[in-house]
């Protein structure tokens, strides 16, 4: 079963979520093409809720990330859609605005955060920095603070503050960013593969680390990956992204053993079982699709075993049921199956 | 220290290897170049060409009897000693004509350097920040026109334009010569009005090389990913150009103080020569016109060191101001 | 039979230098309108006095005279057709700086390559000089050279043009050689038991040459302004239609700067010289796209 790190608020899950995205569309204009990163994706993070998003590289999970804060990289734009934190459209806040609601209300931690410090700057000064310019508070309040976060997660304050960027490795600068995330105590903390580019043990140590920051904040975290075992240890709650849409969520334990959603069956098939028994490996045939000229009616459909005519034309909605969410014409067909496994 | 100890005994030894280059370069037949200094003095003052051979050789200071190693030693040994040379034009040292005509130069080129590197800077960062404005393909133009335009041939528009055409400004000198040098307004405003058009030739010269290294710089700080985490972090705007992007940007930008350094010295001939500016350059391009030797030498010398010294010193603030650059290679 | 088709690096260079660059540089205009112009040069220099007539002799009545049919630029101080000085004149600076460019990227490949095989000592020593001719400035140097040594004819004249210019260009050829230096083709030829003249010529050496090529315009330009500037200054007194010395007349010795009517002689090798160096820029702006199909647009 779980391990005991996680702790999950069931108070919550009547409420309004406190990030609803909806029928989020990011294009990338490159030279001759136009790229749909997001392809009309709706996702919904209740407060308290440690979120997964789960899929395959390049399926959109961090450009979703970026659109979350309005930060998507150059030739891409938010095109249509809605992004509300705690009932406020995000894409409706005016310059001035975003600056201030950007680290005190969603934080996020970026993949590959080793190159997010400014080189050239000690850690300490790029702290104080983050606080100064949302609030006002005197230096040696905002070292003390740092110093507690720096402790969280489980670094020496003294040695790191005082070092600049290159003094540290690795895993250390990802640390700080952690921490440095959690100066304004934000409401919502994004990781966008926070342990990718780390070795295994380092990243077992991260997860608790983020479990014990989320225990003790009492922190909503969405996290975006590609490694289901990550998912499997520490979410709640897990939304499943294939070419630029969410095409299933649920709570963690529905996703892994009652899964709905032929893509979600394969990805658990097609990883080696960390629940229950080893069962056969197998690997999802085809390819992930082109997203310039993505195929029409459902994405999966090329690839999907139980596709037929009508998945061709026909994009299926995400449909609403006891308190998941699925998005495939054949969903009853599925859950019959693995119900009955 | 030990990458500091290099680079400073990298520095001595090219000064060394200038030296010894420039002594066999005026020597190259020995007694050839005294010869012709015997036969023009001869010719000028009105005497023998043993006499004309005493004194030049005495003007040289070395011993041309001695074999050439000693000579070259006596050299070392006067350049060590700080004596540059003797002049034979104005018939004193070296080092009484650069203390009247360096702290010109200097003037001139500290001015010129500041102000073409700041507007430099200032049009790099705002064109890399902003990302269409028409100031990209203006100053892209400006650069390219500068770029192929020989810096005498700007000097010399200027000067035709500027004090001959409109008499905005004078032709000649340092100051205006019916006035004494002292502290007060009358000299240093004439000092100032002579010294505009060479500080604008300079200036104009080289601002768009550096807005261009600037852009260069500031294009490629941008594409960090420290940057992107800035702006999310909700960092104010004005913190991150200047913290962020200019902080790292003009790091490379110190090395090429030095070597603009080197640009203009090397320039300061032609453009104090055109500006009749009495700078070490106008008295470098006299001696080479006038062949004095002695005079050639010693100034040449000084603009290798000048130059050497500060490639030197770039070098060494570089590491200061980068902290991830460890001077051990 | 069987006929084994061998692989010439020189033929594949050759091949690729005509029909496909001449294409990329027709689609930037820039460099098209730079090739048109030294182009124009070009002729100007080979064909151009041939056509047009030099009349060197002084006709006082008609001096500085303003542009006409008769002189398309003017006169000088002396009477003299502007036009035609600039044509005759175009001769020797292009020739000088076609030699000085010449010379410059022997001695640079010389050294270069020199170092790069050789490594060890011979490389360090080597690379200590060239960064001491990198540090310091060109012109004075060029200027002691022009007074120590006698100035008589343009081979001397681009020789001194050279003894500075090869630094930054030795530099980038020894790099070019250490990376190829790693590369398996050096090392299959050596297993080949090649001699390295063999290996400099069929292996090195075209690799190394369209950056050589790209860097032959650049060192033209300088030549150009140097060479001017030398002129200018009256050091090089060999040749009065040379575009420098039309400089130096008009502006030392004849007092053409000071006179309104004046202003087409200074004017003239002026233009001459800054419209030949744009040329040269714009075309080698096309050269780039030419040998680095990265920066090329669409």
């Amino acid at each position: 079963m779980k391990p005991e790190s996680v702790w999950i608020f069931d108070t919550e899950r009547d409420k309004r979520p406190l990030l609803s995205v909806q029928d989020l569309v990011v294009e990338y204009a490159a030279r001759q093409d136009t790229v749909r990163a997001v392809d009309r994706a709706s996702l919904d993070v209740y407060a308290g809720d440690w979120m997964a998003v789960v899929g395959e590289s390049g399926c959109g999970k961090s450009t979703l990330a970026y659109a979350i804060i309005r930060q998507v990289p150059h030739p891409g734009e938010i095109k249509e859609g809605t992004i509300l934190f705690d009932g406020q459209n995000v894409l409706e806040l005016d310059r001035r605005a975003l600056r201030e609601f950007r680290w005190k209300e969603i934080a996020i931690v970026f993949q590959a955060a080793q190159n997010a410090l400014n080189p050239v700057m000690r850690i300490a000064d790029q702290m104080i920095e983050t606080v100064v310019d949302h609030e006002s508070r005197p230096r040696k309040e905002i070292l003390v603070h740092a110093s507690e976060l720096l402790r969280l997660v489980r670094l020496e304050p003294a040695r790191v503050l005082r070092a600049y960027p290159h003094e540290l490795s690795g895993g250390m600068k990802q640390r700080v960013i952690i921490a440095m995330s959690l100066l304004l105590n934000p409401r919502l903390l994004i990781l966008d593969e926070p342990t990718t580019a780390l070795d295994v043990v380092t990243q077992n140590y991260i997860l608790d680390i983020l479990a014990d920051i989320r225990k003790k904040l009492r922190l909503t975290m969405l996290l975006l990956t590609h490694d289901m075992s990550i998912v499997a240890k520490v979410s709640d709650r897990v939304g499943v992204m294939y070419a630029g849409q969410i095409v299933e969520t649920g709570r963690a334990e529905e996703i892994f053993y009652h899964p709905w959603h032929p893509y979600t069956r394969g990805l658990l098939k097609a990883a080696p079982s960390l629940i229950g028994e080893l069962g056969e490996k197998r690997p999802i045939p085809g390819f992930p699709p082109d997203m310039r000229n993505p195929p029409p009616g459902c994405r999966f459909h090329p690839r999907c075993s139980y596709a037929d005519d009508r998945c061709s034309l026909e994009e299926p909605s995400l449909e609403k049921v006891d308190g998941r969410q699925v998005a495939c014409h054949y969903w009853q067909r599925i859950r019959a199956e693995v119900d009955h496994d | 220290m030990l990458g500091t100890l290099k680079r400073v005994a990298i520095a001595i030894f090219t000064l060394f290897l200038v030296m010894t280059v420039t002594f066999f370069l005026i020597h190259q037949t020995p007694g050839d170049v005294i010869q012709e200094m015997a036969a023009l003095y001869a010719q000028q003052y009105g005497v023998s060409i043993e006499e004309g051979t005493r004194i030049a050789t005495s003007f040289y200071g070395y011993n041309l009897d001695e074999p050439l190693w000693a000579q070259y030693l006596d050299y070392v040994g006067r350049l060590l000693k700080g004596e540059l040379g003797y002049s034979l034009i104005y018939r004193v040292s070296v080092n009484q004509v650069i203390v009247k005509a360096l702290p010109w130069t200097v003037f001139v080129l500290s001015i010129s350097l500041l102000l073409s590197f700041s507007l430099g800077m200032i049009m790099g960062v705002t064109i890399a920040w902003k990302r269409k404005t028409i100031l990209d393909p203006l100053v892209t133009a400006y650069a390219s026109f500068t770029g192929a335009t020989p810096d005498y041939i700007t000097a010399l528009v200027l000067l035709i334009i500027f004090a001959i055409r409109l008499h905005w400004f004078p032709t000649k000198g340092a100051y205006d010569s019916a006035l004494k040098p002292a502290f007060n307004w009358p000299f240093i405003k004439s000092v100032l009005h002579h010294a505009v058009l060479p500080i604008v030739a300079y200036t104009f010269e080289n601002t768009a090389a550096w807005a261009l290294a600037m852009k260069g710089s500031a294009v490629s700080v941008l594409g960090e990913d420290y940057i992107t985490a800035a702006r999310a972090r909700g960092l104010k705007e004005r913190r991150i150009m200047f913290n962020y992007m200019g902080r790292n940007a003009i790091l490379p930008m110190v090395t090429g103080l030095a070597i603009a350094l080197g640009g203009m010295l090397g320039g300061s001939a032609l453009i104090e020569t055109i500006f009749n500016y009495p700078g070490v350059g106008w008295f470098f391009t006299n001696a080479v016109n006038r062949r004095d030797y002695g005079m050639m030498q010693g100034l040449f010398l000084l603009t290798a060191a000048a130059v050497i010294f500060a490639n030197l010193v770039a070098d060494l603030l570089y590491s200061v101001l980068d902290p991830r650059i460890k001077l051990e290679e | 039979m069987n006929s084994v088709a061998v692989y010439s690096p020189w033929r594949d260079f050759w091949e690729h230098s005509l029909v496909g660059p001449l294409r990329v540089i027709y689609r930037n205009k820039r460099a098209f309108a730079g090739m048109l112009i030294l182009l124009g040069f070009l002729f100007m220099a080979t064909i151009g006095p041939e056509i047009v007539e030099l009349d060197p002799e002084y006709h006082y009545a008609e001096r500085f005279r303003p542009p006409s049919l008769e002189h398309p630029l003017g006169t000088d101080y002396v009477g003299r057709d502007v036009f035609a000085q600039l044509v005759h004149g175009s001769r020797d600076v292009l020739s000088i700086a076609f030699l000085a460019a010449f010379f410059t990227i022997l001695i640079a490949i010389a050294i270069g390559m020199l170092s790069g095989l050789q490594g060890g000592m011979v490389d360090v020593a080597l690379m200590l000089v060239t960064n001491a001719v990198l540090t310091i400035p060109s012109f004075p140097v060029m200027l002691i050279f022009a007074a120590v040594l006698r100035v008589r004819d343009p081979i001397s004249l681009a020789f001194i043009l050279s003894i500075w210019a090869w630094g930054g260009l030795a530099r980038a050829i020894r790099s070019q050689i250490l990376s190829l230096k790693e590369r398996e083709f050096i090392e299959a030829a050596r297993l080949l038991d090649l001699s390295t003249y063999h290996i400099i010529r069929n292996e090195l050496l075209p690799n190394v040459m369209p950056f050589i090529a790209i860097n032959f315009l650049t060192l033209m330009r300088n030549a150009i302004t140097a060479s001017v500037g030398l002129m200018f200054l009256g050091l090089i007194p060999f040749s009065a239609a040379n575009w420098g010395m039309m400089l130096n007349l008009a502006t030392f010795q004849s007092g053409a700067i000071y006179l309104p009517q004046g202003i087409y002689y200074v004017m003239a090798p002026m233009m001459a010289i800054i419209l030949f160096q744009l040329g040269a820029v714009f075309f080698a702006h096309g050269l780039d796209e030419v040998l680095d199909p990265r920066l090329r647009e669409g």
